[in-house]
This record gives C-alpha cells, structure tokens and sequence, in this order.
C-alpha cells in the first residue's frame, strides 16, 4: 500500500522526467526527415525512412571539423575566463569588507539587462579598434564580458550564505586572503562553479547573432553558423538544418551526462568541506 | 598555493591591462591605415574586388557563378572574392558601414540604399559612362528600378518588376466544380465556400512573411480604381487612407471572413504553405512570379495562374494591365570608399548585366532590368509563356513603390492582422491612418 | 578580522580585471546609448540633437503599450512555472526517499543544453491547430477546447512564454537545487526533531535559508520576461500584426528594420531603467522580510 502510494507521488516526476527528453528524441527524429514529413506527414514520430543524406548535406556544406574546434576553443576560453573573473568579483563584493561594495553590484547587475542588438554597432567597433576582427578573441572578449553579470551575480548570492565562522577560524589559522579564498571559500561553492560552467558553456556554444555580426573569416566561424548553408532564398531544408542542430548538440548532452555526476560528486565534497 | 596562485592573478591583470592597452593604441594605428591609402592600382596587375552578394542556395549561387565566370573572360585581370550574404534584413552590411569595412560591391535593396546614401556609404553613379550604357539597354517601363525617386542612381539592378500571381490547381477546380477563372469577388467567396465545403484550404498563403499579405491586399487595391499604388500613402499631407485602400481592404475582410484562408496562416512558413499547395491540400497559392518553376515541376499541367479579381468583370478586364508590383531601385552597388572605384563601378554594371542575362537565357524569365539579346536556351514553363505574351505587353501601369519605412511596416502589420478572425476594417484603417498622420504632416 | 577583510591590495586585485572588460564592453556601449537616445540617428551618418523627443514620442507609442503588457505576462509566466515548479523538483530531487534521483535530474536539465532554435521549433509543430499535439490532447480528453495557438493575438504570447519558461526551468531548478545542498544537514536534522514533517521542515528552514538563491531566480525570471524576443522572433516574428512586441522587439524593429538608432536606444534605457528598478524592489522586498 505504502509502496503504490509513493509510485503515485513519484509519477508526476516521470512524467516531466518524459517531457524533458523528448525534444532530445525529437530533434534526431527530425533531422533525419525532409520538410514534407516534418510539416505534414509525420511531425512527431520517428523517421519511417531515416534520411542520412541530410547529415551527408551538412558534412558536405561545410568544415564541420573546423567549425567545431573554433566553437569549443571559443567557448572553453570564454568559460574559464568568466569562472575566474567572476569568483574574484563576487568574493570582493559578497565577502570582503569596503565601502562601494553594494554599487559595485549594481553596477555589474546592469549589464544582464542590455539587449544585444543595442550594443551590437558599438561592439563591433570595439572589436574593431581592438584588432581583434576576424581572431578568437572577437568572440571571446564580448561573450567573457557579456556572461561576467550573470554568473557574478550566482557566485554573490551562494558566498553571501556561507557563515563568517570559517573564515574566522582561516584566519586564526594564519592563511593569507588569497589562500582563503582558494582554499574555503572556491571549494564551497564549487556546486555553483559547476552549474555557472555547464550554463555559461552553453550560452556560449550556441551563439550566433554576434558571431554572425562579427566573424566573416571562414576559418574562425563556429557551428551555429552552419545552420546558414540550409537557408534558400524561398525555402529551407529543415532536416539539414536539424542535422546542423543535431551535431552541435548531442557532443554537448553527452558531455553533460558524464559532467553531471562529477557535478554530484563535487557536491558531496563541498559539503564535506562544511561539515 | 597562494604564492601560485598570486602569481596567475598579477600575470592575468597584466594580460587585461595589455590588452586593453594595445586596444587604445590600436584605434589610432587604424586610422593612420585608412588615411594612407595607397591608390597603387592601374597596369595590368591583378584587381581585387570584395563582392558582399546572396550565394546560398542554388536560386542565389547559379547566376553569381554564371556572371563571375563570363566577367572573367572579359576582364582576366579582375578576381573576385566573394562575401556570402544570408537574408538578415542587411544586418550584417550596415554593420560593416558602421566598422567602416564596406566591401567593394554589395548588392542591396532600396531601403539600405537609402541609409547608405545619407551617410555616404553608397557611390553616386549618375556621370559614369556604365550608368548611361545600362539606362539605354533598359526593359520598358522599369526605369525605377535604376533611378531612384530623388533622381540618382546608386544601383544596377537585375531583375525587373517582379509581382505576384494566384496560382490555382485546376483539377481541383474541376472537381469541385468552379468555373476558372475566377473573376470577381463574388465568384471568390463563392468558390471559397465550396472549396472549404470538400475539405479544402480554398488559398495557402505563407502569412508568417508580411511582406505577402501585402502583397495580396495589393492586388486587390490594383483592382480599385483612382489609385496608382502604394505611393499614394506617403504624399505629403494626405492623412486618411483614400477610398480604393478602404475598400480593398474591406474586399480583403469578405474574403478572410469566407474562409479563404486557413486558420493557422499567419504562422505558416513557405515551405508549409507549397507543401498545401503540392500535396493537394490546398486549392489556390499566391506567391510571386519566381514560384512558376516549382509549381510546374511540382504540378505539371495541372496548375496555371489567374489574374486578381475585381468587383465586376467589367473592372476586371479593364484591371488586367495594372500591375501589382512596383520597382524601387536595388541590386550592387558601389562602396566610395572601394580602392579600386571605377573598376568596382564597372564590375557591378557587369555582373548585374549578366545575372538578368543568366536569368533570361537559362531560366527563360523575361523579367530582367535589361533586354537581353542573347536566345533563351531551355524550355520555358507556359505559365511564363503567358506572362512573356499576355501580361508584359500589355502591362499599362505599375504599382508607385512606397519609401516610409514606417508607413510601409504598418501597412505589413496590418493586412498580417486582417487575416486574424475578428480584426476588422475599422482597426486596419486606424492603424495606418495614425502613422499616416504622423509621417506625412 | 575586519582588517583581514578589507585588505585594499586585496580587494583591487579581485576586482579589476572583471570590471575592466566589462566597463570596455559592456559599459562604454550602456553609455553610449544612453547619450544616443536624444539623437536624432539613422546609426550611420550624422547624428542631431532630438532633446527628449525620443522620449516623448515613445510615451506615444501604441507599441509601448503593448510591449509592457506582453512583458508582464512574460515575466508571470516565467516566475510561476520555473520558480514554483523548480522547487518542487529540487526539494524532490534532493530527497533521499526518490527513486533514480540522479536520472530524474540529468533529464531536467536537457531543455536547457538544446538550442532555442530546436526547441521552438518543436513547440511550433505542438502548437499547430490542426496536426499538433496540444490541440490533439484536449480532443483526446473530450475537452472542447481548441485553439489557434500562435495565431491568436491573445493565447500567443502566453503560449510563447510557457516555451521559454519550460525550456529554461531546468537552469532555475539546478540552481535551486544547488541552494538546497548547499544546506548543511544538521538545520534539516533539528527541524525533524523537534517533529516537523518533512516539507514542513523545507518550509520553515529549507526555503529562508536559501534566501539569496531565490533573490537571483526573481530577477532572472523577471528581468528575462522582460526582455524576452528571440522566442518571439523564431515562433511568430512578433506577429499577427505586432501582437507579440516586446521591448527587445520594438529595439530590433526600430533599430534593424526603420534605421531609427535614436529612438531604439531611447526604448533600451527604458528597458535597461525597467529592469534595474525590477532588481531593486526584489532586493528591498526579499530584506524587509528578512527583518
């Protein structure tokens, strides 16, 4: 009785567990389809007939292998620099004691709420200005500055919880400022490194108004540009543009899955560290 | 550790610093650059051109490879290097404007032109000898696809006046038993009615595209008489919609209230809206000329296009040589700050030449800016005959194009809107009145 | 202590190298519009000086109006579903009594991992009036109900946002659920002592502590309801007519499609002014409770 009552209660959460996945199942589905099905015939259920071509289309259009690397060197760069950016700012503003703390944090909040199709001119004369057209860093600097609010503001808000004891005891210990916080502070919020990384990688691998905006070179061009080649003038193959999708994405779910349960484990070491 | 780890932090706030540094020098290195352009061309040597130009699918990669391929026959020493543009509404082109990085050639529409020729992004083209040769081989009654309403010219265009046509599946037709073609309003409505009786979609429309909603109300506003088109919306000082667009747009409301149009139509794309036509789902498809090819290799014999409908058949027959398209200037364009501007002048009256000249010839459309002397080499659909025999010579008006974006946009907005059930004619009056109002005081 | 922690060497080392780059990048342009929006401007050539022109003609503007209006609804939406049901898989997440909870939590976050682009374009195919699933299910259901989803000027935008909201739940729910470990276990432990039950216990010791988390989940849904536009723009372009605008939107709309930069910088500072007073009530809201 009591084991049907908690299947019952656990349901809901399979359900949402299936609406979850599906659009994974989804997506493969339809990028091995041609536009008759996916409109008309057969949106939602598994190829009948799986179109591999869309797939050889996509290999053929363009550098898949290239485009790939400059997405994952674009984006891992522009992660690790947001990480270590970020967790200095926050510890700074949530942690360290000083005056203009508060409009420092009002200050990196503004930035989240600028649309980018404002700043989208100027940033492409900075880039210019910079010398950086056409090199990774006219995509790295923009996406490190343009995640930097957001994940300071989750770093802010996980340091501003943790209790001033273990610092106390740190600096009864001896430890300098710096070994603080690479030692107490860094560990204890490594769940909200791992969660700030998975999201800020994402954003940035798939990225595409201001890598389109900015890169023209064909050597430097990341994945979501390939979505492009599959455009016509008057119509588009869809199932192309699903393969397209399809590779950018399953290489980052897969990584995903494994990085999740490291994700677990950091957890358990964070709080061990507290306990 | 710490020590370590001070050490990667100074070495990374050097690295910004640097960074930024080197960024604040670079602005003026830059403009030292630009200034010291050195116009070493002439000779023989080789040229250069950046060309900014649609290339992406076999309707846009065909005729730019046809025309690179005979402009290197003519002029060996001129090498191309091709800059892909995708359709983002010029995004990208008024982004290099803004960075100061134009490509040499760039083709466009008439409403970037318009920008680009207040910032002085465009080459005024009126006094070189390229711009006469090509007015002289013009088509007839297409010269506002060269001079624009303020007199210059700052684009060779390729096509001509391209329209829009109802393409009908007369077995369909035949089934349901209507008579073709339909001639009048009524007649419409009546065969919407029956259409949507046998389970038809009577018209598939791609109605997530503004663009072709407007181009459907035009259609209808052709058929009204004392109008000369769109044009008429942005004279100065007229306020209020005059009578033809009013009553168009109540023609358009009876027939979206018929039925005529799918329930889902402003959310649907074209390649949902082909596949109701193809697939037998749909009875009628409205799209622009350029669709007769698909439709004949889709459909064969089974489809032919009629002309709009009027309120009688007397307005009908007198409607036919209306035309419901209009030409705004268009097509490559020259940037002044090209090293190489007379050659890029040259090379864009070439290449536009030879895409109406690719056009004609291998795809037997007798839309094209120019005239073009060489035979056509393939079969042509006769949907196309009709239009070479039937609509072109006849063709006594166009539709005046529009310039005010914003009067433009709400016109899009609102015959989008006059197909959503409940928007009324009132609504769609209002709406562009207001901005009527506003821009033409 | 206090001396340890205000060490000026310190606090300027942590400090610079992010507001560096994100003054240059993100700053500089902020103020550039901001000066841009009493411009008369086509983002090209000369700019003249408009005053507050902009700004009168915007309080004018019936896309305003709209624009706010579907920003709201965004910003509901968004909080209701990714806040409220985020919690509820979190706190379920994080008990030990579930079953697969590692599994149950990998798949939540799948959403988030695919592009929008896929992902609208699966909530396109659902939404179809005819072939869809939606419209299928409530038949399926004898409900009679049936709706044009994205064509109606209403039921789009909710629709719209749901999309969004569902997609980026799994982000709000891994934050959330990062807040609820980061619990030490001990509070939960004195809770259940002193006889709480369970959720009870998340009531009254889990939720108040994780204060700050939900600070940031505010802002997020809010500021990001507020913003919204690139769902908009895949699923309806805005349409019918301009039913779906948003202020993002009116800037691409005004800035792209019109040429008229002075006036869509004017719509960003009202944007950006918007979103900055959101924050600020949420944080005075979420202190006073506290106290």
């Amino acid at each position: 009785m009591k084991q049907i009552k908690t299947a019952l209660l656990q349901l809901p959460l399979w359900i949402y567990f299936v609406i979850s996945v599906y659009p994974l199942v989804w997506m493969i589905s339809y990028s091995l389809k041609n536009n008759e099905e996916i409109f008309v015939t057969n949106p939602f259920g598994l190829p009948t007939h799986f179109r591999i071509e869309n797939y050889i289309a996509a290999w053929s259009q363009f550098n898949i292998p290239k485009y790939f690397l400059n997405s994952l060197v674009v984006s891992s760069i522009s992660t690790l620099l947001i990480l270590v950016l970020s967790l200095m700012f926050s510890f700074a503003i949530a942690r360290m004691r000083w005056k203009f703390r508060e409009s420092a944090r009002l200050y990196m909040t503004v930035g989240m709420f600028m649309p980018l199709q404002v700043i989208m001119i100027p940033l492409a004369i900075l880039v210019r200005d910079f010398h950086l057209t056409n090199t990774y860093g006219a995509l790295i600097v923009p996406y490190v500055a343009i995640g930097l609010p957001f994940s300071c503001l989750v770093f802010y808000g996980f340091m501003k919880g943790i209790p001033g004891e273990l610092e106390e005891s740190a600096c009864m210990d001896g430890a300098n400022i710096y070994r603080m916080f690479l030692q107490i502070i860094v560990p204890i919020v490594t769940p909200a490194i791992a969660t700030v990384a998975i999201f800020q990688f994402l954003n940035n691998w798939n990225e595409f108004m201001l890598a389109y905006i900015l890169i023209s070179d064909e050597t430097m061009k990341t994945l979501p540009l390939g979505l492009l080649f599959f455009q016509g003038q008057y119509s588009t193959d869809w199932g192309g543009m699903g393969a397209v999708m399809t590779i950018a994405s399953l290489p980052l779910v897969i990584i995903y899955l494994f990085f999740s349960e490291q994700v677990e484990n950091a957890m358990t070491v964070g709080s061990a560290v507290k306990g | 550790m710490g020590k370590n780890y001070r050490k990667a932090l100074s070495l990374l706030t050097a690295t910004v610093l640097a960074l930024s540094l080197a960024g604040c020098g670079g602005g003026g290195s830059d403009k030292a650059q630009k200034s010291g352009n050195t116009g070493a061309s002439g000779g023989e040597e080789k040229i250069q051109l950046k060309v900014y130009a649609q290339h992406f699918d076999e309707d846009t990669a065909k005729p730019f490879d046809y025309a690179v391929a005979e402009l290197k026959k003519e002029m060996p020493n001129v090498e191309i290097i091709l800059d892909e543009a995708v359709q983002d509404g010029y995004q990208k082109l008024k982004t290099y404007a803004a960075t100061g990085n134009m490509p040499d050639i760039y083709d466009t529409d008439w409403a970037t032109l318009q920008t680009f020729a207040k910032a002085q992004n465009v080459e005024v083209l009126d006094d070189y000898p390229e711009t006469a040769e090509f007015k002289a081989k013009l088509n007839k009654g297409v010269e506002s696809k060269l001079v624009a309403p303020d007199g210059h010219v700052y684009a060779f265009p390729y096509p001509g006046i391209e329209f829009q046509l109802i393409y009908y599946n007369k077995e369909i037709f035949e089934k349901v038993g209507i008579q073709t073609p339909i001639k009048t309003y009524d007649q419409m409505i009546e065969a919407s009615n029956k259409l949507s009786a046998a389970g038809y979609i009577p018209m598939a429309i791609f109605a997530k595209e503004k663009w072709i909603t407007t181009a459907f109300y035009a259609g209808l506003v052709t058929r009204e008489q004392g109008t000369t088109g769109y044009g008429d919306l942005e004279a100065k000082g007229t306020t209020a919609m005059p009578d033809p667009f009013v009553r168009a747009a109540e023609e358009m409301y009876k027939l979206k209230e018929a039925n005529l149009f799918d329930a889902n139509a402003t959310n649907t794309n074209y390649d949902q809206a082909s596949a109701q036509f193809y697939s037998g789902k749909a009875a009628m498809f409205v799209n622009g000329q350029w669709e007769i090819y698909s439709s004949t290799e889709k459909l064969g014999d089974k489809v032919d296009w009629m002309y709009w409908p009027a309120k009688d058949e007397a307005a009908y027959e007198s409607g036919k040589g209306f035309i419901n398209g209009s030409g705004a200037p268009g097509g490559f364009a020259v940037s002044p700050s090209s090293k190489h501007k007379d050659v890029a002048v040259k090379v864009a009256s070439f290449l536009a030449q030879k895409y109406g000249e690719y056009k004609y010839t291998q795809l037997g459309s007798p839309i094209t800016a120019i005239k073009v002397d060489k035979p056509i080499t393939v079969e042509v659909p006769p949907m196309m005959k009709r239009i070479a025999e039937e609509v072109l010579p006849n063709a006594t008006q166009y539709m005046t194009p529009i310039n005010n974006v914003q009067i433009k946009n709400a016109i899009d907005d609102s015959t989008q809107n006059m197909l959503v059930k409940g928007y009324t004619v009132q609504q769609f009056v209002d709406n562009i009145n207001r901005v009527m109002a506003r821009e033409n005081k | 202590m206090n001396r340890y922690l205000s060490n000026k060497k310190a606090i300027i080392l942590f400090l610079l190298p992010a507001l560096l780059i994100y003054s240059v990048v993100i700053i500089y342009p902020v103020l550039q519009t901001f000066y841009r929006s009493f411009f008369n401007w086509d983002g090209l050539s000369a700019a003249t000086w408009n005053g507050i022109a902009n700004y009168l003609d915007l309080f004018h503007d019936p896309l305003l109006i709209t624009s706010l209006c579907n920003g709201l609804i965004f910003a509901v939406v968004l909080v209701v579903f990714q806040i409220g049901l985020g919690t509820i898989l979190a706190l379920a997440c994080a008990d030990p009594r579930i079953k697969a909870r590692k599994l149950l939590k990998t798949a939540y976050f799948i959403p988030v991992v695919l592009s929008v682009t896929v992902v609208c374009q699966l909530w396109i195919a659902m939404y179809d009036p005819t072939n869809g699933l939606i419209n299928r299910l409530f038949s399926l259901l004898h409900i009679p109900y049936q709706q044009n989803w994205l064509t109606s000027p209403t039921a789009s935008i909710i629709a719209i946002a749901f999309v969004n909201a569902w997609q980026f739940m799994g982000y709000q729910f891994s934050l959330l659920y990062a807040g609820v470990k980061s619990i030490p276990e001990q509070y939960m432990e004195a809770a259940t002592i002193d006889g709480c039950s369970k959720w009870m216990a998340h009531l009254k010791v889990t939720l108040p502590l994780m204060k700050e988390t939900y600070k940031f989940c505010f802002i997020v849904a809010i500021t990001s309801g507020i913003g919204a536009f690139v769902q908009m723009l895949i699923m309806t372009n805005g349409g019918p007519g301009t039913s779906n605008y948003t202020l993002t939107f009116m800037i691409y709309r005004y800035a792209f499609l019109e040429s008229n930069y002075g006036y869509a910088c004017a719509v960003s500072v009202v944007l950006v002014s918007l979103s900055l007073l959101a924050t600020i009530v949420i944080n005075k809201t979420f202190d006073r409770n506290e106290a």
